[in-house]
């Protein structure tokens, strides 16, 4: 089934876009790598001859040489600046009480409260008064 | 830990409906499409000329990153852009609680 040669025809393709998928992706990501290296280099140098050593050295290593490290980095970097660590701490907070209360048997609201205690008060007041105890 | 696996893949899938949405929208109306794409076109140019400055430089690589992400790709860019700006303004925290407080899809029924 798997190897029946409609099956590849039709998964070919697939694989084919998702190839054509990443190159383009990883083309996107070197060149706001590049513009991050520029801009940065620049702000420090201004745009003279030394600036423009600096920013090729650096675009060689980074961008050619050790992107599969550097990409990676890139991407985590982006992932903090725009706020994906708030999401992580809202799943630290929130899902450690979502499993007590899915432990506990659905949520604060199904727990004893103020208003069963009182029931409870009072249905014991009433067998004390049954018993003769009052 | 299994229910905390639950609540992080709830809250997980609902951020991925969000953002899913707009290219579903982009596909089923398409003046949403236009919209949409010359707002990726502005941006694009407007974060590369933030980083070059004026230039031929600045129309050379936005001209690329036009092509890839509002033609070639228009589907992932407009879901990235859309990522990127609810990362930003926090909806995605607003998501995260929702689903635990207000939907509550963890607990039993």
């Amino acid at each position: 089934m798997i190897l029946s040669p409609l099956f590849i025809f039709n998964i070919i393709p697939f694989f084919l876009f998702l190839d054509d998928l990443f190159s383009d992706m990883t083309l996107v990501l070197k060149i706001f790598v590049l513009l991050t290296i520029v801009s940065y280099v620049t702000q420090h140098l201004g745009k003279g001859p030394i600036a423009l050593i600096v920013i090729a050295a650096l675009s060689w290593f980074i961008i050619f040489d050790y992107f599969y490290i550097f990409g990676g980095i890139y991407v985590l970097y982006m992932l903090v600046m725009f706020g994906a660590t708030q999401i992580m701490m809202d799943f630290f907070i929130l899902a450690p009480q979502a499993a007590m209360e899915q432990q506990m048997g659905g949520g604060v609201e199904n727990q004893p409260n103020g208003k069963d205690f009182a029931d409870r008060q009072r249905q014991a007041l009433n067998m004390r008064k049954r018993a003769g105890i009052f | 830990m299994n229910q905390r696996g639950n609540f992080i893949l709830i809250a997980v899938g609902l951020m991925i409906a969000v953002i899913v949405l707009l290219p579903v929208l982009m596909y089923v109306f398409p003046p949403i499409d236009i919209i949409i794409k010359i707002f990726l076109v502005f941006m694009i140019f407007q974060t590369v000329k933030g980083f070059l400055g004026n230039g031929s430089l600045t129309l050379i690589v936005s001209g690329i990153l036009i092509y890839l992400l509002v033609i070639k790709w228009w589907w992932i860019g407009a879901s990235g852009w859309l990522a990127i700006t609810l990362f930003s303004m926090g909806i995605f925290s607003i998501i995260t609680w929702g689903s635990k407080t207000v939907l509550d899809l963890t607990k039993p029924r």
